[in-house]
This record gives C-alpha cells, sequence and structure tokens, in this order.
C-alpha cells in the first residue's frame, strides 16, 4: 500500500454495499492517502469504467489491443498488489483508446484509434462472450467516449479530427456536434445533455461546450499539462477529475461553477489517463501505463458539500467535533463544543440535484450504530400571497421511513425558507456529552415508498458539551496577607488586593473569565482576565481547564477610591449553539475599603 | 467540411480511369464487335460509415469521381448535407437530398445533377449511359428501396455507378443493348469491410427473378414506381435494352460446369485487366456454391489466391452457365454446409450431429439480398432454420392457414 499527499484529508469507513451513504470524518489535513496497485505488467493502460453493480473494473490496454476486467472479490483489495481475478474480455483490438459500458444490455462500447484502412472507430463488445461488432469507423483517432443510453447516442471525441461526435449506437451514423477543437482527448456530457466538457492538448485546456448551439462557451481552465481523460466527481455534475499524464502525473478536481482546479491525487504512475470513479465502494481507478491503480476517495476533497453547517459555522470548520472558524468572520470561535439546540443545515439545493425528493438524517453517539432522527419543529416560509414569512411546521413524512420532504422549492427559490437550507433542528446531549456523528441518506419517491438515491459520501461529527463548570470568588485578601470575611471593612494597611478564582471546567472547554472590581457609581476597574486564546491545547489537542483557587493578579490590584468594592466574577464555557456561546458562570464577593490613613491612604470615590 | 480540391489522387483516378477504359474497350471487343463503353471512372472507393449511409457513402464517391476538380471529402459531411437538402422525410436519404449534397460538398460551374425517375429501366440506362459518354462523371443509382443489410429500418440502396457496357455507342444511336454494368456497393455484409465491386450483366442488372435495380417501393414519395439516378447533366431521351434475359430455370448444370464457365468469363471479359478485377490473374476459382437451386438458380464461384479466403466470384447462370457478374469484396471465406449444420444443431440444442437424410441444407439469396453472401437453409425437425455467413442462426417458422 503506497501513501500519497492530498489536500485535505479524511477517514473514511467502508459502508455495505446497500448503504450509499458513506462515514466520513473529516480529520487532520496533514494526513496522506492510500493506492492500491490493482493491475499491474499492463501494456499502456488508457479508458478505464468501473460497474459498480458487478464488482468489476474495465480497462483497455493501447498496446495489448485488449479490454480487460477486474474482478473484485471480497478482500482481494485490500493489499498491494490486489490479488483480484483479471480476465481479457475482448482482444484483437488496433490501439483501443476508451471503454465506456451500457451495463443494462450487457455491453461495452470501445474505441479504436487507427484500424487498417480507417482513422479509428467505435465498437461493441457484448461482455458476456467477448464478440464485438462495429457500430461507426472514421472517427478521426476517436478517445474518450460519453454514452448516453436513454438516446441510444454515444459522444465521442476525434483527436485528430478535432470533432465532437455523436453517434447513433444502431445505425452508427453520426453528427459533428463541435468541431474545430484542438486535439481533443477527454470528454465528460452533463445528464441534461446541454454541456460536454472536452479536454484539448492543443493548447492544453478544458473547454465548455454548449451542445445545442456547438459553440465553445468557454475555457474553464487553461495551461493544463497533457490533460486527459474526464470524470464527473458525483452525480451533481458539479466538478470533475481530470487526468494529467507525464511530467505532472496526477488528477486534478475542477469546480466549473468556480473554475477551479485542485490537484487531488498526486504522484500517480508515468502516464496516467483513465479515471473512474465507484461512490458505492468509496474509490476511484485510475489506468496509467503500466498498471491499474485504486485511490481511496475519502482522500480527496468532495465536490459539493452535503452539510453545510450548523449555525453560523460551516460544516468544514468542524473537526473533530469542535469549531473554528477563521479571524475576521463575524462569528470567531476557536475549538468550541457544542451544545444547546442546533440548526443543522444541509445542501437542499444540491439534494435536488442529485434528484433526490426525500432525505433522512441518522445520528450515532461514539462511534455506534446510526439511527434516523424524527424531529419536528417550526419555521418560516414566504407566503406569496400575502407578503408576509408564515409560521410553518416541518415533521418527517409519517412512516416507517423517517424521511423529510425536500422542498420543492429547492434550488430556484431556497429565499423562500428562513433560514435557508435547515435541514434538523437537532436538541443536543440526548445521550450526554461526547461524540454524536450525522450522515445524510437521500431518496425519492417511488409509488407509495422510496428508493435510495446514490448520495455523495458524507458526515458530521460534533462534540457536544452541554456541562456546567465551577465558578467562584473564593476570597479576597490585601496583597500577600490573610483572606478578609465577606463584607469586611478595610481601613489600613496596602490599598492593594488578591482576589481567589476558581473558572474551572473539568470537561476542559473553558473559554475565558475575567474579574472586576465594581465601586461607587459606575466605577468599574478589571482585575483580572484570561482566556482560551492564551492556553491553545494547552491541556492536550483543544483543552484548558482554566484556573481553581488562584490568587489573582500576582502582584495584586491596586484600589482606586475609597467605597465598597464588589469583586465580580463571569466566566464562560467554550459550548456553542452555532450561533452563540451557552454557558457563562457569575459570582462575586464585596467588601468596603476605607483607608484614610498610612501608605495605603485612599482617597474618596467621586 | 474537409474538401480537397483537384488533388493529386483525384488526378490519379482520372488517369487509371484513361487507361482502364481503353482495357475494358479493347476487351470487351472481343465479347462483341460494336461494344461501346460509357465511361469507367474508378472514384475512391469507399464503404458506409453506418448503417443508413449508402447515400453519403456514395454521394462520397461520386464527388470523388468527377473528371476533374474531384473532391475527398468526408461523408458525415455529405450526410449532414443530404439531411440539410432532404425533400421526403421518410428516407435516409433521398434523391433530392443526395443531388444537393453533389453540388453542395464539390461544387462544380458547369455541373447541375439531375435526378432521373423513370417508370422504366431502359430509359434510365439509356441516359446514364449517354451522359457517361458524354461527360464522364459517375452516376449515384438507387438499386431499390427495400432492406439490404442488418438494419432493417434502412430501405433504399444506393452506389455508384462506374460503368456501362452497350453494344453501340449512346451518343448518335438512341436505342442499345445494356450488356454490362460495373458499380461500386457502398453496402458491404459486414459494416467496416471494404465495398463491393460488381461487374453485371445487363440482364442481371435489369430483368429475372431478383434484378439488382428494381423501381422505388416507398409511401408516401413522388418516386414511387420509379426507378432513379442522379446524373450529370440533362435528361435524353432514349432506350437501354438488355438482349438475353436471365433463365430463370431449368435443370441444373454440373459444379465442375459452372466452373469452367466463370473462368472463360474471367478470361473472355479480360478482367484481369479490370482495376477492381486484377486479382483475377493469381486467383484460382474454388468450388462453386449453388444458390436457388429451383428458381432464379445461380452458381457463386469464389476466386482464390491461397485457396483459403477470397474476395473475388464470379456469378453464373446455374442452368445455363452464362456470366451473370463478378464481384470484388472483403476477404471471406464462405460457411460449409457442415459449419452451418453445425450452427443450426447448436441453435436446436441437440446434443449430437444431425445424421444423414435427417437435414436438408440448400443455399439460398440472403434477406439482405447480397449474392456473395448466400444463407444455408436447413430443414429439420420441422423446422426451417437460417444460417448467415457469419454463423448466425434464424428460425423461420411455416404460416398455417386455417381451413
Amino acid at each position: 500500500m503506497k501513501q500519497m499527499s492530498t489536500s485535505l484529508c479524511v477517514r473514511w469507513t467502508r459502508a455495505a454495499l446497500s448503504v450509499l451513504a458513506l462515514g466520513l470524518a473529516l480529520c487532520n489535513p496533514a494526513k496522506a492517502a492510500t493506492t492500491i496497485d490493482m493491475a499491474t505488467g499492463v501494456t499502456a493502460g488508457v479508458g478505464i469504467a468501473s460497474d459498480p453493480v458487478n464488482a468489476n473494473i474495465y480497462y483497455v490496454e493501447f498496446n495489448g489491443g485488449t479490454l480487460k476486467r477486474i474482478h473484485i472479490t471480497a478482500g482481494c483489495d485490500l493489499t498491494s498488489p490486489a490479488t483480484c481475478p483479471i480476465t481479457t474480455v475482448a482482444s484483437g483490438f488496433t490501439h483501443p483508446e476508451d471503454v465506456a459500458l451500457d451495463l443494462d444490455h450487457g455491453l461495452a462500447y470501445v474505441t479504436t484509434r487507427d484500424d487498417l484502412g480507417t482513422t479509428g472507430a467505435l465498437w461493441r463488445v457484448n461482455l458476456a462472450g467477448g464478440a464485438r461488432s462495429l457500430v461507426t469507423f472514421n472517427l478521426g483517432a476517436p478517445h474518450q467516449i460519453s454514452l448516453d443510453i436513454p438516446t441510444n447516442a454515444a459522444y465521442v471525441i476525434g483527436f485528430d479530427s478535432g470533432k465532437l461526435w455523436k453517434i447513433d449506437l444502431t445505425t452508427g451514423a453520426k453528427v459533428a456536434v463541435m468541431t474545430g477543437l484542438g486535439h481533443p482527448v477527454g470528454l465528460a456530457v452533463t445528464a441534461d445533455r446541454t454541456r460536454a466538457y472536452v479536454t484539448e492538448q492543443t493548447p492544453a485546456r478544458l473547454a465548455e461546450i454548449d451542445l445545442a448551439l456547438h459553440v465553445r462557451i468557454r475555457n474553464v481552465v487553461t495551461g493544463l499539462t497533457s490533460p486527459f481523460y474526464l470524470s464527473w466527481t458525483d452525480p451533481a455534475q458539479y466538478a470533475l477529475y481530470l487526468v494529467q499524464r507525464n511530467p505532472t502525473n496526477n488528477v486534478l478536481r475542477v469546480d466549473l461553477p468556480s473554475s477551479t482546479a485542485t490537484p487531488v491525487i498526486t504522484g500517480l504512475p508515468f502516464n496516467p489517463s483513465g479515471i473512474a470513479v465507484n461512490l458505492i465502494s468509496g474509490a476511484a481507478f485510475v489506468a496509467a501505463d503500466a498498471k491499474v491503480e485504486k485511490v481511496g476517495l475519502a482522500t480527496l476533497p468532495m465536490g459539493e458539500p452535503v452539510f453545510l453547517g450548523v449555525g453560523n459555522v460551516p460544516s468544514t470548520k468542524i473537526v473533530d467535533g469542535y469549531a473554528t472558524t477563521d479571524p475576521g468572520y463575524f462569528f470567531q470561535v476557536k475549538d468550541s463544543p457544542f451544545g444547546g439546540t442546533l440548526n443543522i443545515l444541509g445542501n437542499l439545493s444540491n439534494f435536488r440535484a442529485l434528484t433526490a425528493t426525500h432525505y433522512r438524517v441518522n445520528v450515532s453517539y461514539e462511534g455506534g450504530v446510526p439511527t434516523p432522527l424524527t424531529l419536528s419543529w417550526n419555521t418560516y416560509h414566504w407566503n406569496a400571497v400575502t407578503g408576509v414569512f408564515d409560521l410553518t411546521p416541518v415533521a418527517p413524512v409519517p412512516g416507517p421511513d423517517h424521511v423529510y420532504q425536500i422542498p420543492a422549492d429547492y434550488p430556484a427559490h431556497a429565499e423562500r425558507w428562513f433560514p435557508s437550507f435547515l435541514m434538523m433542528r437537532w436538541p443536543s446531549g440526548s445521550n450526554g456529552n461526547g461524540h454524536y456523528t450525522f450522515t445524510v441518506e437521500l431518496f425519492k419517491s417511488s409509488g407509495a415508498g422510496f428508493v435510495a438515491v446514490p448520495t455523495p459520501a458524507n458526515s458530521l461529527t460534533v462534540l457536544v458539551d452541554n456541562s456546567g463548570f465551577n465558578h467562584d470568588v473564593v476570597a479576597v485578601r490585601q496583597h500577600g496577607g490573610s483572606p478578609l470575611s465577606v463584607c469586611a471593612i478595610v481601613t489600613s494597611g496596602t490599598s492593594k488586593f488578591d482576589v481567589e478564582v476558581t473558572a474551572y471546567d473539568p470537561n476542559q472547554h473553558l473559554l475565558s473569565y475575567n474579574v472586576t472590581a465594581l465601586f461607587g457609581h459606575n466605577g468599574s476597574s478589571l482585575v483580572a482576565f484570561d482566556s482560551y486564546a492564551s492556553h491553545v491545547d494547552a491541556e492536550g489537542p483543544h483543552l484548558w481547564s482554566g484556573v481553581t483557587n488562584t490568587w489573582m493578579p500576582a502582584a495584586g490590584w491596586q484600589a482606586q477610591c475609597n467605597c465598597a468594592h464588589t469583586f465580580y466574577l463571569d466566566a464562560w464555557k467554550r459550548t456553542i449553539d452555532g450561533y452563540n456561546y451557552l454557558l457563562e458562570g457569575i459570582a462575586h464577593q464585596s467588601i468596603t475599603i476605607d483607608i484614610t490613613s498610612g501608605p495605603g491612604t485612599l482617597p474618596a470615590c467621586p | 467540411m474537409n474538401t480537397i480540391r483537384s488533388s493529386i489522387r483525384s488526378n490519379f483516378w482520372w488517369r487509371t480511369a484513361l487507361v482502364l477504359s481503353g482495357f475494358l474497350m479493347t476487351a470487351l471487343a472481343a465479347v462483341a464487335q460494336h461494344t461501346a463503353v460509357s465511361t469507367l471512372l474508378p472514384p475512391g472507393y469507399h464503404s458506409e460509415e453506418a448503417l443508413t449511409w449508402c447515400g453519403p457513402a456514395t454521394g462520397q464517391m461520386i464527388v470523388a469521381g468527377y473528371p476533374t476538380s474531384a473532391c475527398t471529402v468526408v461523408q458525415a459531411d455529405v450526410d449532414a448535407s443530404i439531411q440539410t437538402h432532404k425533400v421526403e422525410g421518410n428516407w435516409d436519404t433521398d434523391p433530392a437530398g443526395l443531388r444537393a449534397s453533389f453540388a453542395d460538398v464539390c461544387p462544380l460551374p458547369s455541373a447541375h445533377w439531375v435526378v432521373f425517375a423513370r417508370p422504366d429501366i431502359p430509359s434510365l440506362m439509356y441516359s446514364a449511359a449517354y451522359w457517361m459518354t458524354t461527360n464522364q462523371y459517375p452516376v449515384a443509382a438507387l438499386l431499390g428501396t427495400t432492406q439490404h443489410n442488418s438494419y432493417a429500418p434502412h430501405k433504399e440502396h444506393w452506389v455508384a455507378i462506374t460503368a456501362i457496357v452497350t453494344d453501340v455507342n449512346p451518343v448518335g444511336n438512341p436505342t442499345v443493348n445494356l450488356q454490362f454494368v460495373q458499380f461500386i456497393d457502398p453496402s458491404p455484409t459486414n459494416l467496416g469491410d471494404p465495398p463491393m465491386v460488381r461487374f453485371v450483366t445487363g440482364a442481371q442488372w435489369s430483368t429475372g427473378m431478383t434484378p439488382i435495380m428494381t423501381p422505388v417501393t416507398k409511401m408516401p414519395s413522388a418516386y414511387n414506381g420509379k426507378f432513379v439516378a442522379i446524373i450529370e447533366p440533362p435528361p435524353t431521351i432514349g432506350r437501354a435494352v438488355v438482349a438475353n434475359p436471365l433463365l430463370l430455370t431449368g435443370t441444373v448444370i454440373p459444379k465442375a460446369q459452372a466452373q469452367r464457365s466463370a473462368l472463360e468469363a474471367v478470361q473472355k471479359l479480360k478482367l484481369t485487366e479490370n482495376a477492381a478485377f486484377r486479382e483475377f490473374t493469381k486467383a484460382k476459382p474454388l468450388e462453386p456454391l449453388l444458390v436457388n437451386a429451383a428458381r432464379g438458380g445461380y452458381y457463386l464461384v469464389p476466386f482464390s489466391v491461397d485457396q483459403k479466403s477470397s474476395s473475388l466470384a464470379v456469378i453464373v447462370n446455374a442452368y445455363n452457365g452464362d456470366f451473370q457478374e463478378a464481384g470484388h469484396f472483403g476477404p471471406r471465406t464462405f460457411l460449409t454446409e457442415r459449419a452451418a449444420l453445425e450452427q443450426a444443431r447448436l441453435a436446436l440444442r441437440l446434443r449430437k450431429p444431425f445424421q444423414p437424410r435427417e437435414a436438408k441444407a440448400e443455399m439460398v439469396s440472403s434477406a439482405e439480398g447480397s449474392p456473395y453472401a448466400p444463407e444455408w437453409r436447413i430443414t429439420a425437425r420441422n423446422l426451417t432454420l437460417h444460417v448467415s455467413q457469419l454463423g448466425q442462426v434464424r428460425e423461420f417458422r411455416t404460416r398455417v392457414t386455417p381451413q
């Protein structure tokens, strides 16, 4: 098993095939990912396709002229090199470039670059017996395939012809839906057939094509290095994996809305070409020149978030269950656990894009069995008739499924809900303090019930701490002296005082404390102050308890005038509900200072 | 659109055409004293790139065969032009669309292609011969509108005629005898194979039980009942008739006689001097295959250089040995009777091979209609199976008429 660096590290649990939502827990970004050699001795691997239902991976060998299948048996891919059986499905191709699967009909489609007497062809292969038949030819060095089975069509890119072809899979009739591309190689088409994304090598960039108007809309990313094949990161189709060949030998994740490209898989073997994503097994498979590699998807940044956040805390700012937001943000916290009732915000718009109509939120306590939440709350929904927000109840759909309906307003009119994207209101701590992990499953209506919709890997873990803490002004004394009795009247001696304070959280989540002396008419003076900012990770990651029975300040506090004085303690824990700190402790103790003679003589307070 | 005008290659074709014309003229002069060759233009050979693209492939060959300013074009561009100009929507390639595509993908100032739709073959073929002789342009001909490949919904069958041989020069003679037609069929039996070059007698072309050229049977269509060809340029009235119609029934001649007839035809017609059939020089005939013995019968005589696979064949009449046509196609082997019976056994899931006389095997014309890819008809156990040259088995059930 090899280690591979990535920009973000997450920890995964592998779910059963029937469970589409995978556990994902954000962890330290510095951790590394793992890859496994699924096949070695490959003779110029290029295109690759995944069959998650039958646990198969198909890839073509450019030099070998073969279409091969890796069958993933139980445990065969847990160590590197893998021991999964590999069989040749079909052979005798002339420089195959890509493979795409039509599993409903038991077929694969293979492009070949330069069959004798032609400029390359598209073949149909029976996956059961390997028999093949020609669909069409003279495609101009065809490369990546994007199948559109509902319309019985394939989109194929022609490297030499510079064309994007749409091919009738029955007759082989083809139409150039885009021409003038610069040595195009990779191809991805949106499910609604409105857009195609094409990697070009001259110049090296990613183009966005309008399939209806046959025009280039924009160049999404430029300055690429030997860009090759593409794959959607997930069914939402907001981001693409883009393979770059030598010398970078990596995979970029290209976020289409922001046009940003981020290296997510680096250090791949020489000349990677194709990538196939299998969300069910939480893996991506990369075909390189001499190897087929498996890369854990858990190691990669997600395309679109499932959890948006908790209150004002973005989901990705919750690490190890603690919230930490950045300086400059209006709600800045550091290593804050959660408590109270949490507004958990979910990407309801993206759920709709994934074709879901309903969602279910599960929660598990300290790694235990996830159980669905069935809570109800009230929120506001815009009444277009009256022009006001109406209080609107939210509750799970009655029945055994414990699912909530995604309002039809999403994604077009998320603003009609206040607050928007509120997915769950969860009174924290049903099992006491500790780690609670939430996962989301998506569904769509099917008859009287629901069927699962493939859900991007997701989870959100929060640490709950609803406990109170110890806080008191234990005693007051003249500096270095003995404790004074409560309400004592001090008439002589030093006018410096010490205050004995306890601001102590056994759960080590203290935020801050301050002691203030109050006197006269609105007179006040800070006696002592401390906060977690000065004690980050003081007692271990995220931990600081505070103080107990501690005299402060060290040099004593200098009184300013004669009057009754109250020493007031105000302490806070770091626990938040996403909007505010929740747990405060106050205490005070009073004395009277009336030193009118000697070195500590003070004036009367105004 | 990838168009290259006046390419070296097209000039080469033109020079080659002149040479071949001379060869064929010489060859055919030996057959008939007053033979005239209307034209012999070997355009760039192309097979269809899709099961519905015999029209675009024909168009691609036609513009490559212009005597001057020929064009090398992409078949997809021809199809795109056809679809743009198509008038009758129930065709994959209608005559008007194909005609317009010529001017679109390879325009000529003086050319103005015309769709000839005639109620009979003689008048159509006369016009074709007349203008091919005059202007030296190949002709796009519609063989018919019935299924001709594995994709049943596709009906029309376009080919490029590259030569027409008549007994006298059609220019100046309003009636001529149609002796031979050479054409390139862009629809081979298997998609992706080379196009088939066929050299057929006038009788094979237009008469007999299964003439090669048949009228349009599409409904609705302005061409229904007509024979169609696209010719450059305007029409001229005349007739090219067939002197000796095909013999459709009779006593089947022995295989040896069929083989001899085929060899004699190759020599007599000097097919080795025709570029498309030059391979006959080194080829020897294999065992003849008898097709449609009862009616419309013919012997398919494969020729092979290595005595294994064939890319040439001669078809002679099964009852008198008369030459009907010669064809050049992608290398292939023909399914033997034994192999056909084995395929039938597998299809019927029988454990043991057929016993002698348990099954009857005979060759018949294929559903797709190519005489070079006949099927085996196996009759056994009250079932009739058809086994294609690729070994694919179809079952035919006898329709029972209620008493």
